[in-house]
């Protein structure tokens, strides 16, 4: 199901997220080898976003993304699928979802990686990191 | 030093080592920890020939740095077991950087961010100002590497590049007024 335009989304972050600019790095909005099918894994609560983090090693915080916004991203490339964000229901989580039509970077097509490369920056650039709670 | 012949991929040594050859060179890596001065399961599944590719060029500071970054996430506890790089990613990396350096020569060398690309992916990327490139190894052969160069007007990849494309970047990023492409 189609997620609402207005909706925060949550994207759990890897080890060392920010580059030496302190900017978030393209590398944990793009898709990895293999993932296509999935999409990029994304939470509609941060308690849920959370949860999951608490059951995944090696992770090193959150970021926010609109909706509505990653939507719009379409636009500003040619030919690609129109980007879309929906609800993908799991066993392990709950409110779990997936921006899905990204590229496949590894797929052997040069307009595969550049659209990947250049969304995962747009996304980077768009999203905000969650501050850590204070202790 | 080897003398080099050149192959469709890159210039190879041609050169035949023995793994005490390979050991001498890995003893000679001072990285951080003493376990680090004896081969890891990683480094037994190279074959020879790649390896000393890789570590025969050892006298340049720079190059030591980035091979110390390179098998530093293969072997780092912030990484989880599922995104290490796999054999595959360190070895195509090494050999076509280690071809693009060899062809671009050492003052295009500048220090790239080595980076997981996960599922046992690698990124590597170089940046000066506006202009960046990236060059992402996927797990294993079932994928495509692709090469990745940007600047603030123009964007584009190269899927499947060899190291005179990388070594061609690498030059494009040292120039002081860069052409788009």
């Amino acid at each position: 199901m189609p997620l609402p335009c207005e909706l925060i989304v949550y994207r759990i972050l890897k080890r060392n997220p920010l580059d030496e600019n302190c900017r978030l790095k393209e590398r944990d909005f793009i898709l990895k080898a293999g993932d296509l099918a999935d999409g990029l894994s994304l939470f509609m609560s941060r308690n849920a976003a959370e949860e999951c983090r608490q059951t995944l090693n090696r992770v090193d915080g959150l970021a926010t993304l609109h909706v509505g916004r990653i939507r719009d991203l379409s636009q500003h490339l040619e030919g690609l699928t129109p980007l879309d964000v929906i609800e993908i229901p799991s066993e392990d989580f709950d409110d779990h979802a997936a921006v899905v039509n990204l590229p496949d970077p590894f797929s052997g097509r040069p307009e595969d990686a550049d659209r990947a490369e250049t969304l995962g920056r747009m996304l980077a650039a768009m999203a905000r990191l969650v501050p850590e709670p204070v202790d | 030093m080897p003398t080099l012949e050149r192959t469709s991929r890159a210039y190879l040594p041609s050169v035949s080592v023995t793994l005490g050859d390979l050991e001498s060179e890995l003893a000679g890596l001072e990285l951080d920890s003493p376990r680090h001065t004896v081969p890891s399961p990683q480094f037994q599944s190279f074959s020879l020939q790649r390896a000393f590719l890789h570590f025969h060029n050892l006298q340049d500071p720079l190059f030591r740095v980035f091979l110390r970054n390179l098998f530093g996430i293969t072997r780092s506890d912030d990484i989880a077991a599922e995104d290490r790089p796999t054999d595959y990613a360190i070895s195509t990396i090494l050999e076509l950087i280690w071809g693009a350096r060899t062809l671009a020569g050492q003052p295009a060398w500048s220090n790239p961010e080595v980076d997981i690309a996960g599922n046992g992916g690698v990124r590597i990327k170089w940046r000066r100002g506006q202009r960046s490139v990236t060059v992402a190894c996927p797990p294993n052969a079932q994928f495509h590497r692709y090469l990745y160069y940007a600047n603030e007007l123009v964007h584009r990849a190269i899927p499947d590049f060899e190291s005179a494309t990388l070594a061609e970047r690498l030059t494009w990023l040292t120039l002081p007024h860069a052409p788009a492409m």
